[in-house]
């Protein structure tokens, strides 16, 4: 029970696909923004993908570690999209007034991979 | 198991990281028992973990209680901390507050705005208790 907030990371293409499994405490969201930046930095990959689709709430600590992995991932090279958010958490998110940084949400893993895949041709 | 609705209060202690999950989640069933949508949900267990949170880091921990209000027209959540207060809370609900700590006003004025009711008695010294109101819209009445 006290072991929760995990999250899998696995590559795709050129990228990395990142998937917390479950609602995430604040020390597990520190954990996920640390273990992903330095998963970018080893795999040195150009493009990261943030899959929230089993996250029911993101409140302001997640969205302000979401961001913040977007915009360390910036420094480091790489852009981050992210997909699966659901309608109701968008609508509350824009409600408090959260955004993401320089995250780029995305409809779905299909079109993230287009994005990271132009982004990484044009650059 | 958890028996909703006919359960009329819910109290959840807020002592460490993993708790704000536990009462946030605990207010959805609440809430989505008591009849409210999706979107309401979301909005009443993400102003439940801001709030929580607050209680967590600036109150060094506290309690949040649940409870239906005018004969299950709506939803009372209250969370509790014996902290040291929050000075100037009107300033710190209008978002003019010196920064302290991270994303105390943030958290507040966010949660203010998901709700439809909110109040906060803050006493240096004493605590602080938060009662945060959601009114089942007219016709979803179960």
């Amino acid at each position: 029970m006290e072991k929760r907030g995990r999250a899998s990371i696995l590559k795709i293409e050129d990228f990395l696909l990142a998937t917390p499994e479950e609602a995430m405490h604040d020390l597990a969201a520190i954990q996920f923004k640390d273990d992903l930046l330095q998963r970018v930095k080893e795999t040195k990959i150009s493009g990261l993908i943030i899959d929230l689709c089993r996250i029911d709430v993101v409140d302001s600590f997640m969205g302000r570690t979401i961001g913040e992995i977007a915009n360390s991932a910036a420094l480091l090279g790489a852009e981050v999209a992210v997909i699966g958010l659901r309608p109701e958490v968008a609508i509350t998110m824009v409600e408090m007034g959260i955004s993401l940084g320089q995250a780029h949400p995305l409809l779905n893993l299909d079109l993230a991979l287009e994005f990271l895949r132009n982004q990484t041709r044009g650059a | 198991m958890i028996k909703f609705p006919d359960e009329e209060f819910v109290e959840v202690e807020i002592q460490e990281d993993f708790d704000i999950i536990k009462a946030r989640a605990r207010a959805r069933v609440f809430a989505e028992a008591l009849g409210f949508g999706i979107v309401d949900q979301t909005r009443i267990a993400t102003a439940v973990s801001e709030i929580a949170r607050n209680a967590l880091v600036y109150g060094g921990g506290g309690k949040m209680t649940l409870g239906t209000i005018e004969g299950k027209r709506g939803l009372e959540i209250v969370i509790v901390d014996h902290g040291p207060g929050i000075p100037n809370v009107d300033r710190v609900l209008i978002g003019n507050y010196p920064k302290r700590g991270i994303g105390l006003g943030l958290g507040l004025q966010g949660a203010k705005r998901l709700m439809d009711e909110f109040y906060i008695d803050s006493k240096p010294g004493v605590g602080t208790k938060v009662t945060m109101r959601k009114w089942l819209p007219s016709g979803s009445r179960r």
